[in-house]
This record gives structure tokens, sequence and C-alpha cells, in this order.
């Protein structure tokens, strides 16, 4: 009868084993050359730089690609003389890399922009966007989780995704010649959004519903963001009016207030205004083409000014 | 780390935490679900032993309510369905039992089986029926509005269950006076849902038995392997396949041969891992509490004829269709042509229990065709099936004939059904688009579909270990352990979790 108990405590040993031994194979992961997320890790190393090299109190935009093409954070220091820096990149980060991120370079003054996709609000997700981001360019926040948060991101790893990333990681895998990048103008804003791509995909889908553990992050993100001595404005996303429509119901947007009101976080701006037609799309449901950005952006600024936002000052001023 | 500052967003999340785990699921305990591997199997297994060493009645007692809470948990709204139907079924069970003549006790089975076949025709069919009605009436004809109507969810399976358990008291085969071992046969958690169908007689007499009521290592192994290689087989092989299913088969368009191949093989492979991983994890849940249930597949991709795959695939419906609907039309009792018609009657049925479609009636006719064809096969007296040529002829027209009839399983629409099927027969061009990688999914649930050790046999063979190899078993247990964690974790990256078969 000895048989049985043997084989039990071996499937207990390899159970441990397992997340352990992920875990030091996950060390091997830093720096791969992956062509698919090296848009996403360059993007948040280049706009921190910019970021962190104001030293003035500035306007952090922060969010997922609605912000990035939604908002103009050289068009907010020209048109109002206010610094800023855009931040913002794919929301396939996750709130929680996202609000991670941003408290990296906020400081005493900032005026954190949040505009999160309505996705963002719902149950955790996992993009391999958010993993390919922490196992390849930013391990820190990766060792600063839970245990528990650790086993479910490793996880979260798909067989292909290791495979892809060891083989890389070997020289099996050749990246591309050109790999393809973001185009940043000098405050963090991607500007390639000028030519016409009206494609419409998408973009991440969502239940419209405000998750559980939502209000708790937020709360941990406004706390953490005024123990620098900055603040938080939440905005809505930018969203293509038939899209938000067809897609956000009032249920939905009165969640996102109380969410809001108990995390002690302003919310400036209402989802309508943050509605746009299909003429300024770009090629999302969430992204804004050039033109639309600069009407976003005085939009922006107009409701910030209403609300008796403080706005951080130009130190020329 | 740029601007030098270590804060966590989730700074309450360092102690012992287990919120993260149950958020993806909310709503739902899925076998796969981290509420259901973590919270309530460790408790019912805990609950149900304890109490077994005080009572064996409380022990049934406290399944049975830990099953009724299993399936509170999915609807709570549903649970008054299935304690009534319990009921009414109980009763006509023992009012069965107690009839005075043949004649009283056909007249009480014919009430009881109509009340559950209007039940489930009302909650599974009144909208299919209306459905039709208005296609039929066409745009000129009156519409009638479609009903409000919620399935609940495993209403097919316990109503399955429980009409065979009173064909079986009409037979004298069974008799159930106690409520509460009642009551577990039908909600006993790890069937409820999705099957085995099981017959009283196949799982009630094992609670009768005292050793039920111990932990025996033994099975527990067992079960844990089982329920081990069903997990995995739902997570690392059916979700991946269904990723590439879901993107043929929800904008079919007009795929070329190589992505209507790909799109319906990955389907074909979703489906069986899906379904048979579900049935794993029933088996070995069960094996845990010391309870042996049917098994339900039998490597039905390695059949090499259509009665063949027929005796392997869903062996718990196929044999309850057999006994109570094909063998009472007059099975093959009445010459050649009641034979086939009977067939036919039996898979049409069979298709239309899986969903009110008539997508799904089309895949039951195409079985009963596919079974007429091979019973007419069979009656020519052909030997060629017998040797190695023949079976492997057998076999590739075997899994072509059920890739081509998945295809309007699968299908939203008779029009995407028809896309599709031009794509496989390669009237749509020959355009190699999917990667190689892609293929590699289908690949390896191919070679483990055909693979001559299905997780039955592993899973007896641990049961039966006695011989002492310590290197093999600790090795097997070890690479056990390995694929049970790895599955657990793959739960967080999981994109649609619900087994398909919960949908029938």
């Amino acid at each position: 009868m000895q048989t049985p108990r043997w084989f039990l405590g071996s499937v207990c040993a390899g159970a441990l084993v397992l997340p352990l031994a992920l875990d030091a194979l996950s060390l091997t992961l830093r720096d791969v050359v992956d062509d698919d997320s090296r848009w996403v890790g360059e993007g948040l190393r280049q706009k921190g730089l910019i970021a962190d090299h104001t030293t003035a109190p500035q306007i952090l935009l922060a969010g997922g690609s609605n912000v990035n093409y939604g908002y103009s954070a050289a068009q907010i220091e020209r048109e109002f003389g206010v610094p800023a820096t855009n931040l913002a990149v794919h929301a396939g980060l996750g709130r929680r890399y996202i609000f991670w991120d941003c408290l990296r370079h906020a400081k005493r003054g900032d005026l954190v922009v949040l505009g999160l996709e309505y996705a963002l609000y719902g149950h955790l997700f996992r993009d391999p966007a958010e993993r390919y981001q922490v196992f390849i360019y930013d391990r820190a926040y990766y060792e600063q989780l839970p245990w528990i948060e650790k086993v479910i991101l490793l996880g979260s790893m798909s067989p292909g995704d290791w495979s892809k990333l060891l083989r890389a990681k070997a020289g099996w895998r050749k990246p591309k010649a050109s790999l393809s990048l973001l185009v940043l103008s000098q405050r963090g804003d991607q500007t390639d959004n000028t030519e016409p791509d009206v494609r419409l995909q998408e973009g991440p889908p969502f239940e419209g519903v405000v998750g559980p553990e939502f209000t708790g992050d937020l709360r941990d993100f406004a706390k953490a963001v005024r123990e620098r001595g900055a603040v938080v404005a939440l905005v809505f996303p930018n969203l293509r009016d038939a899209e938000f429509r067809r897609r956000i119901k009032p249920g939905f947007l009165a969640d996102i207030h109380q969410a809001a009101d108990a995390a002690g976080v302003r919310v400036v701006g209402t989802p309508e205004s943050s509605a746009f037609p299909t003429q300024y799309a770009y090629n999302t449901n969430y992204h804004l083409n050039a033109e639309g950005t600069r009407i976003a952006t005085r939009r922006l600024m107009r409701e910030l000014a209403e609300a008796g936002a403080r706005l951080p000052a130009h130190p020329s001023r | 780390m740029a601007g030098g500052c270590h804060v966590t967003t989730a700074p309450r999340g360092r102690t012992f935490d287990l919120a993260p785990l149950l958020r993806d699921n909310a709503g739902r305990m899925l076998f796969n679900s981290y509420e259901f591997i973590l919270g309530f199997l460790p408790l019912v297994f805990l609950g149900f032993y304890a109490t077994a060493w005080v009572t064996r009645t409380g022990a049934a007692a406290w399944l049975g309510l830990a099953s009724l809470f299993f399936y509170g948990w999915w609807s709570w709204a549903a649970l008054p369905l299935l304690v009534t139907s319990i009921c009414v079924n109980y009763l006509f069970g023992i009012w069965i039992g107690r009839a005075a003549d043949r004649a009283q006790r056909h007249a009480l089975l014919t009430a009881a089986v109509g009340a559950n076949l209007v039940t489930l025709g009302w909650f599974k069919y009144s909208n299919f029926f209306l459905q039709t009605v208005n296609a039929i009436a066409g745009d000129a004809g009156h519409r009638t509005e479609l009903l409000n109507v919620v399935l609940p969810i495993g209403i097919s399976f316990y109503t399955f269950t429980q009409i065979a358990f009173l064909v079986d008291c009409h037979q004298g085969k069974v008799r159930e006076t106690r409520f509460l071992h009642y009551l577990l046969f039908v909600t006993y958690f790890p069937h409820l849902i999705a099957g085995p169908v099981l017959h009283h007689a196949q799982m009630m007499p094992q609670f009768a038995k005292p050793e039920t009521y111990r932990i025996s290592p033994s099975k527990f192994a067992a079960g844990i392997a089982l329920f081990t290689m069903g997990l995995a087989k739902k997570v690392l092989i059916a979700d991946p396949n269904g990723l590439a299913a879901n993107r043929l088969y929800d904008a079919p368009g007009a795929p070329d041969f190589f992505l209507a191949w790909h799109g319906t093989l990955s389907y074909a492979f979703q489906i069986y891992f899906d379904f048979a991983g579900y049935s794993d994890m029933a088996l070995g849940l069960s094996l845990m509490f010391g309870i042996r249930l049917p098994i339900n597949f039998n490597s039905p991709y390695r059949a090499t004829s259509i009665i063949d795959f027929w005796r392997r695939w869903h062996i718990s419906l196929s044999t309850f269709l057999r006994d109570y609907l094909y063998v009472p039309l007059g099975g093959s009792r009445h010459g050649a042509f009641r034979r086939y018609a009977n067939l036919m009657i039996t898979m049409l049925l069979g298709g239309l229990w899986h969903g009110a479609s008539w997508t799904f009636v089309v895949w039951g006719a195409l079985h009963g065709l596919y079974l007429v064809v091979n019973h007419l096969w069979r009656r020519r007296g052909s030997a060629g099936g017998q040797s190695l040529g023949g079976r492997a002829a057998g076999w590739l027209l075997t899994f072509v004939a059920v890739c081509f009839a998945w295809v309007f399983f699968r299908a939203g629409s008779f029009a995407d059904a028809i896309h599709v099927l031009r794509g496989l027969v390669g009237l749509s061009g020959l355009h190699w688009t999917p990667g190689a990688h892609q293929w590699a999914y289908i690949a390896v649930a191919f070679a483990l579909a055909l693979f001559p050790w299905n997780s039955d046999v592993i899973a007896a063979r641990i049961e039966h270990w006695r011989d002492g190899r310590p290197a093999f078993t600790i090795t097997t247990g070890f690479a056990m352990g390995v694929l049970l964690m790895f599955s657990i974790m793959r739960l967080s990256g999981q994109d649609s979790p619900q087994f398909l078969y919960f949908q029938f």
C-alpha cells in the first residue's frame, strides 16, 4: 500500500517544483529581442525618459492607447503652457501595470490624467502584452508582486509563449530587419495618426461591468499618487460615438462614478463628451486621428479648467 | 528602475490572499475554476470523510447538499426546478414500484416520462419551435414573439438520468425509497451538469458499501491522475484548438482548403478534448470519493468505422439512446428497413438533444446516414475491413466523415456550414495561410487522440500498482504533479473556460 502514497507525494512535489522552475526560467527572458512586443517596451521606456527629464510639475497622461492617440502632451504644452508627458501606450498592459508605470514617474505637483479603456474597469484580463512587458522589459514589476500574482502571471504564459521567447533567446528565431516602433513627439505623443486609416478594428472587448477589485486598485493608486504630492483626475476614454451608444450602458457609467467616489478620485468630463464621430477615428474605435486629437486635447483642458483642477504651472511663467 | 520607487499597486496582497485567483470566473464554479479546485473540492472532500467517521447517512447528506450548492452557485434561480424535478420523479419512482398491475405501472411511467419531456421541451425547444413556425410563415405570415425562457444548466442530463431511472423502476431493475439517496443519485456533483448519464445501478450500490466511506489511497491516486489528465486536456489542448476553431467559424467567409481544414480539425479536437477532459475530471473527482463512474469516451478518433465510433464517443448517451429509444422503437427486430428507420430516428433525436437548432438535426441525420451505410456495408459481408489496409482506410473514412459532420455541429447557420464545406473540398481555392505553429496544436492533439493508452487505462494502472517500482511511481507522480500545476496555472490565461457540453 506504499505505492499510492509515493505517487501522491510525488504529485505534490511536482506541483511545488513547477512554479519555482518557471520562475527561474523566466529570468532568462530578460531582454529577449521580440518583434511583437518591442514597440510596447521601447515606447514605455522612451516615454518614461521624457517624463523623468521634466523636472517641473507636469500633466501625466496615463491610460491605454485611447490616451496615446487621444491627447497631445505637446499641444498642451504649446497651447496652454503646461508641461505634459504622454505616458500611455497600450491597454493590453492591464490597469495594474499602467498604474505601476505611472507611479514611477509621478512627482510632487503633477496632475495625473487617467483615461482607462472601458475594458480596464472590468475583471482583470491577461493580455500577452502584459506578460511580455513584464518578463522581457520590466522584471521589477514582477519582482514586487505577491507570490500568488507571480504564479498567475507565470501561468498566463502559454507553451507557445515560452517556446517563442526561448527560441528567440537561443538565437533560433531571428528578429525582423526593421522593427516597428512608436513614432513619438518630444512629449511622448504618438504622431503617426495623420494619414487616414479608418479600418476601425474593434479594440479590446469588455463586459461593461466594474470589476470587484477595480475600486481597491484605483484607491491604492490614488493614495500612492497623493503620497508623491500629486493628484489624479479620472477621465472617460475616447471611444467612437456609434460604439459608445451601442455598448455603454447607463448602469455601467453609474458604477464607474460610484467606484471613483469610493476611491476618492475626481471624475472630470462626461462619457458623452469623450465619444467622437467616425470622421475623427484613426484605425480603431478607441484611436483618434490627428485632427481628432487636437479637438480632444482642447476639450480635455477645458473640462479640467471647468472642474477647477489645479494645473501644474510652466516654470517659465 | 527608472524613478527609483518600488511601489506595489496591490499592497494588501502580501498576505495569503486567494482573491486574485477567484476573480476570473466570478459567478461560475466550473471543474476548471479556482473556486472549485481550491475551495469547493477540498471542503467537500474533508467534510465527507469527517462526517462519514460519525455517520454514513450524514456523509451522504453532506454530499447531496454540497451538490445542490454546486448547482446553485451556477444559478440559484434554476435550483427550484431541479429540486421539483427530483421530488416529482422520486414520487413517480415510488408509485411505479408500488403499482398494482402492469397497466397501472405503464400509465404511471407514461405520465412521468411525458412530464419530463414536456419540461425539457418547454425550456429547451419552445423557442426553436416558434422560430421554425415563424420561418415557415415567412415575412407575410403572423410572427409569434419568442418566449423569455432561460435554459437551466444541465437540464438535458438530469432529465435523461431520471427517465432512465423511471424506466428501470418500471422494469423492476431498481427500487429507491430513500429520498436522500435518490437526491444524491441525481445531484451527485461530478455528473450533474454534463454527465455521464447514469443508471441508478451503476452508482448507488457503491454508496451502500462501508469501504466507500473510508479514504482509499489507491482510488484517490487514480482520481487525482484522471482529474489531472482531464484538466490538461481541457486547458492545454481543447482551449487553444478552440481559439483556432473560433477564428474560422465565427466569421467563415469563404475559407480556402487549408484554412477550412485547420479550423475544422481544430474544432474536432476541441470538442473531443473538451468533453473527454470534462468526463475524465468527473470520473476522477468521483473516484476521489471512492465512487466509480462508467467511462464516457474510449479513444473515439481511433474508431475504424462509424459503428465503432459510436461505441467509443459519449458512451453513456449512446447507450441511453440505444436502450431507451432505439430498442423500444423496435431496434433490429422487425427487418432491415425498420432497423435503418429506427437508426435514423434515434440519431435525429440525438442530434436535437444536443441543441435546439436544425444544424444539430442535420448533424444527427448525417450520423444516422453514416450508420445505415455502415450496416449495409457489413451486410455485404466484406472482409476487407479486417486487413491492415482495410482498417486504415476505414479509420480515415470514419475520421473524415466525422469531421464533415462536425461542420454542421459547430456552424452558426447552414450558410456558414456550406462555406466551410466548400473550403473543405477545395472549391474556395488552396492558399497556405495558417502558420506552422498553428498546426502544431493540431498535431499534438492528433497524436494524443491516437495514443494507445488513454486516460482510463493510465488511471487504472495507477490504481492497481502494487508491485513496488518506486522510481517509476515517483517519476509518474512527479510528472502528474507538474501537469496538474501547469494546468491550474494556465487557468489564469484562459479565454473560454466554459465546457462546450454545458450548453447541451
